[in-house]
């Protein structure tokens, strides 16, 4: 473990993080113009960063409200539902400190949600430190998956690790073979005992249901596990490679001083501390600034085009938009290489996962449930063959029969989000195809009524309690956040989609080939989740780099 | 007791295919001396490569270039499309012209060379040395309104090289075909079909490339052999051009360079200022593939360079060593005896360090002698490309590059 303890400088040292340099750089940047495309948590962070080093930044956002896909939903006049993001992954402590965000208001009112899987007849199983703890979570049991849970817990920490240095780390380039970062990310893994190295890839080249075979026996409690594993990816629990998704969602936690946690107002809340603080660095916001282009020269990057003309100059734009999105639809092919346009064109970014939010008039009944389970993550499936049937559905562009159903209230952890003894339910479908063969047209009811029918089944009253509700189709996602499919990695995320493969393989991470181009999004390293992550190493890679232009050019 | 099988050929092995001149090539031909030139084959020698020779620099010639891949591109974003693909600025190509351009990958290595012709404003017709179908559809994503067909082999692709080309095309009735201009397409008449004719340089010579639909193939090869004949006109095949070929100094894909898709070693390929193309590279475009790789690599050092050789003796290496005191310092890619020069001159990729005009090196060629290898040495310099000059048929081209 001592080998794991995270150093407090991982960037190369010729490269100090910004601000120590922020007295150098206030001199030489305050003529530099930086405009920041989307609104979301990583455009935000990275443009407080950039302001707090001098440069001039304006974030420009399309829609109304900041937010993107940390928004959320006024519905049945006073109910508050998260539009994205149920709760916050694992927000980067660094970004926590820097932006002062619990000056501005960031409450966090519970911290490491635990799943709770309930079969619908009263079964159930938890995976999770708090509930853990009590009595509650060792019902139903054997005492060999009792015994085996805390080994395990122990090495998805140990190898998550590995994955958490890895999160903010300045990773090497597939093409910059001279580079020291190569050591650097290898030393990372040769910190582990060999053993330890084997049994790491062998996790991470093995499905989540294998591994968890192996170590479990409760069908329930293996579920629990693997859903961190299923959010955001196209692959069922028996697909190879799924068990990296779970250590890198584990590692991703492991950074964090408050994983998997909810803040008061919810989700959403975080985007106004966030405004806050970047109101406090000097940040100009203009919300309904659609980007039309964004607008190259021979030199690079020139600046954008809002939508109906208006031309906005920049010496550095940052976006935080798909990087798809960004390089072929506001950039345009005619910028790029053939190379490039090709992967590009082959990142997949269709969401799947539907939406479902309910106005409750009381909180429901539900068969297995204890008292604090409301308070955390509920899974209503009756194991990984259910899930891997659901996600099988998925391969073929049609609707799953069976459902895996991850439900949170929200409002019993802030009551504030829906009136008076009334509640909020959201609920993720999992495994719903961005565009089912069959269409949305006549399938959209049809599926809202067998969710609540797979919901009934657990909670026989809901329909009872029902108030005002909705269900978003991944392309309904898509219009209300403006991400591809409402996904919320932007880009698929797999083991040939992560780390030093994410995006452009053999372009430097946050970069794009034109010059002053950036990214700051969930497309990039280390991808979605409320980490922050993105955004605040990006910032941080622009003004490294940006130095290191001026340094140049100065001889 | 012998059994006559009749081998079946299965469509995996039955790859040679002919031209549509064959027909007329096949009677010309008295060496039976024939070449692969990718899925066709044609003449390598049609009498003796001397005559044919003495006709490319004397007199005229005519070849069949039918094999020649060759797509069209057309639709409103085929400017947008091929601008986007070659090295050079396309908006200098009005309608009726033509162009040879090299085009690279995003390291800024060479695929390959075309020449493109825009016969309109939203109609390109573009030649490439080997098929690269998949490339160009790859390219096109992000390209909206483009369509490309791959035309290879529908129509004959008639060459003719020398002084007396024009005056074939006149005597074979194309009329007002000296009125054409360098670098410039445009249609004519020969035999009451309409042939599309272009003017360019090629193997040092003033050259025409004519293109004749499949049915009036045949009909206008003949005609041109017939009105040429008076005037010294011969059937080439290839191994007269490829001694044209190197006397002009010209690289050959796959010869004197290996394009981007074909190398299997990332140190193999080449960029266009590694072979002597900057001429053939528009910085100052907005962009190119391969722009921002070659735009780094402009101050750099070039890894190789390409240079030729004047090669001392009567022998001509054969993919040789380029030595300095004993040391390996580059390959010899192509040599011939050039008959007008009367000596060997030969094309070599070379480090930076020797590339210089003047440099004294030795080439090394192995040999075998009675079942012995063996190393023939010989003395070389570096000299200026090309070798053969005539400014009065640059002069005919309108001079410029390739």
């Amino acid at each position: 473990m001592k080998l794991f303890r995270r150093k407090k400088k991982s960037l190369p040292k010729d490269e100090p993080p910004a601000f120590e340099q922020t007295e150098i750089l206030l001199e030489e940047s305050m003529s530099s113009k930086v405009v920041v495309i989307g609104g979301g948590h990583n455009g935000l962070i990275c443009a407080s960063y950039l302001a707090d080093a001098g440069y001039d930044v304006t974030l420009l956002e399309a829609g109304d409200d900041l937010g993107g896909l940390v928004a959320e939903r006024v519905f049945a006049d006073e109910f508050v539902a998260p539009m994205g993001a149920q709760y916050l992954t694992g927000l980067s402590p660094k970004v926590m400190r820097d932006l002062k965000l619990t000056k501005h208001g960031l409450e966090i009112v519970a911290k490491n949600l635990s799943v709770v899987c309930l079969d619908g007849e009263g079964q159930r199983a938890c995976f999770g430190s708090e509930v853990w703890k009590s009595e509650t979570g060792l019902n139903g049991l054997s005492s060999s998956d009792v015994e085996a849970y805390g080994q395990f817990v122990d090495k998805l920490t140990r190898y998550g690790a590995a994955t958490a240095l890895m999160a903010d780390m300045r990773l090497p380039i597939l093409e910059d073979s001279k580079s020291g970062e190569w050591q650097t990310w290898l030393q990372t893994l040769s910190g582990l005992p060999a053993e330890d190295v084997a049994e790491l890839l062998r996790w991470s080249l093995s499905s989540v249901g294998d591994i968890l075979d192996e170590i479990f026996e409760s069908d329930l409690l293996k579920a629990a596990i693997a859903v961190d594993a299923l959010g955001g990816s196209a692959f069922g629990p028996r697909a190879p490679g799924t068990m990296a998704n779970l250590l890198w969602h584990w590692g991703l936690r492991l950074q964090s001083k408050d994983p998997i946690s909810f803040v008061r107002g919810g989700p959403a809340a975080l985007i106004s501390a966030l405004a806050s603080s970047a109101e406090d660095k000097g940040v100009s916001v203009r919300a309904g600034a659609r980007v039309e282009a964004i607008r190259v020269g021979a030199d690079g990057v020139e600046g954008v085009r809002l939508d109906g003309g208006e031309p906005i100059d920049a010496d550095i734009v940052v976006s935080s938009l798909s990087p798809k999105h960004t390089l072929m639809n506001l950039v345009g092919a005619q910028w790029l290489d053939t190379d490039h346009v090709e992967i590009l064109k082959r990142l997949q970014e269709r969401g799947n996962m539907a939406r479902l939010v309910l106005a409750l008039e009381t909180l429901p009944d539900i068969k297995g449930m204890e008292e604090p389970d409301f308070a955390q993550r509920i899974l209503i499936t009756t194991g990984l063959d259910s899930i891997n049937r659901s996600s099988r559905a998925l391969k073929y562009a049609e609707l799953p029969k069976e459902f895996l159903i991850e439900l949170m209230f929200p409002s019993v952890l802030d009551p504030a989000l829906a009136p008076g003894g009334q509640h909020v339910l959201t609920a993720n479908i999992y495994f719903i195809p961005y565009a089912p063969d069959d269409g949305w047209q006549e399938q959209k009811e049809d599926l809202a009524d067998r969710v609540l029918n797979a919901i009934a089944y657990a909670v026989p009253n809901i329909r009872d309690l029902i108030i005002d509700g909705d269900l978003l189709t991944p392309p309904e996602i898509e219009s209300v956040m403006g991400t591809p499919g409402g996904h919320w990695h932007h880009t698929d995320f797999a083991l040939e989609t992560a780390g030093f493969l994410r995006t452009l393989p053999n372009v430097r991470h946050y970069h794009t080939p034109v010059d002053g181009l950036y990214l700051c999004g969930a497309g990039c390293h280390p991808g979605g989740g409320v980490t922050g992550l993105p955004g605040l190493n990006a910032s941080q890679e622009i003004i490294a780099s940006e130095r290191a232009k001026m340094g140049n050019a100065r001889g | 007791m012998l059994v006559a099988k009749t081998a079946k050929i299965q469509p995996w092995q039955s790859g040679v295919k002919t031209t549509l001149l064959h027909g007329a090539t096949e009677k010309l031909s008295t060496a039976n001396d024939w070449c692969r030139w990718r899925d066709y084959t044609v003449a390598n020698v049609y009498s003796s490569w001397q005559e044919e020779y003495e006709a490319i620099r004397r007199h005229v010639a005519v070849s069949d270039l039918t094999p020649y891949p060759h797509y069209r591109v057309t639709g409103a974003g085929a400017f947008d499309y091929l601008d986007h693909l070659i090295t050079r600025d396309l908006s200098a190509l009005s309608p009726g012209a033509t162009l040879m351009a090299p085009f690279c990958d995003g390291h800024g290595y060479v695929i390959d060379m075309m020449r493109v012709e825009r016969l309109a404003e939203d109609a390109f017709e573009i030649y490439t040395t080997v098929p690269h179908t998949s490339w160009l559809l790859r390219a096109m994503d992000g390209f909206d309104g483009v369509e490309i067909e791959d035309v290879t082999g529908q129509e004959a692709i008639i060459g003719l090289y020398g002084l007396g080309s024009c005056a074939t095309l006149l005597l074979a009735g194309a009329q007002n075909a000296e009125k054409l201009d360098p670098n410039r397409v445009a249609q004519f008449q020969i035999s009451k079909t309409n042939v599309l004719v272009t003017r360019h340089r090629a193997l040092g010579e003033l050259a025409y490339t004519i293109r004749v639909s499949a049915e009036d193939a045949l009909v206008v090869w003949r005609q041109l052999l017939r009105m040429g004949k008076p005037i010294g006109l011969k059937p080439v095949g290839h191994e007269a051009r490829n001694v044209a070929r190197v006397e002009a100094g010209y690289l050959e894909f796959g010869q004197d360079y290996i394009g981007a898709h074909a190398a299997l070693y990332g140190s193999r390929p080449r960029t266009p200022i590694e072979l002597g193309w900057e001429h053939l590279v528009d910085f100052h475009k907005e962009y190119f593939n391969g722009k921002r790789a070659l735009m780094a690599l402009r101050d750099q050092t070039p890894r190789t360079r390409l240079v030729g050789l004047d090669i001392e003796g009567a022998v001509v290496p054969e993919m040789a060593r380029v030595e300095v005191d004993g040391q390996l310092f580059g390959t010899v890619t192509s040599a011939v005896w050039s008959p007008t020069l009367k000596r060997v001159v030969g094309l070599a990729t070379v480090s930076p360090e020797i590339a210089k005009l003047g440099s004294q090196v030795t080439v090394a060629s192995p040999y075998v002698r009675e079942l012995e290898p063996q190393t023939l040495v010989q003395s070389a310099m570096v000299c200026e490309r090309p070798f053969y000059v005539d400014p009065a048929r640059n002069a005919l081209t309108g001079g410029g590059p390739a």
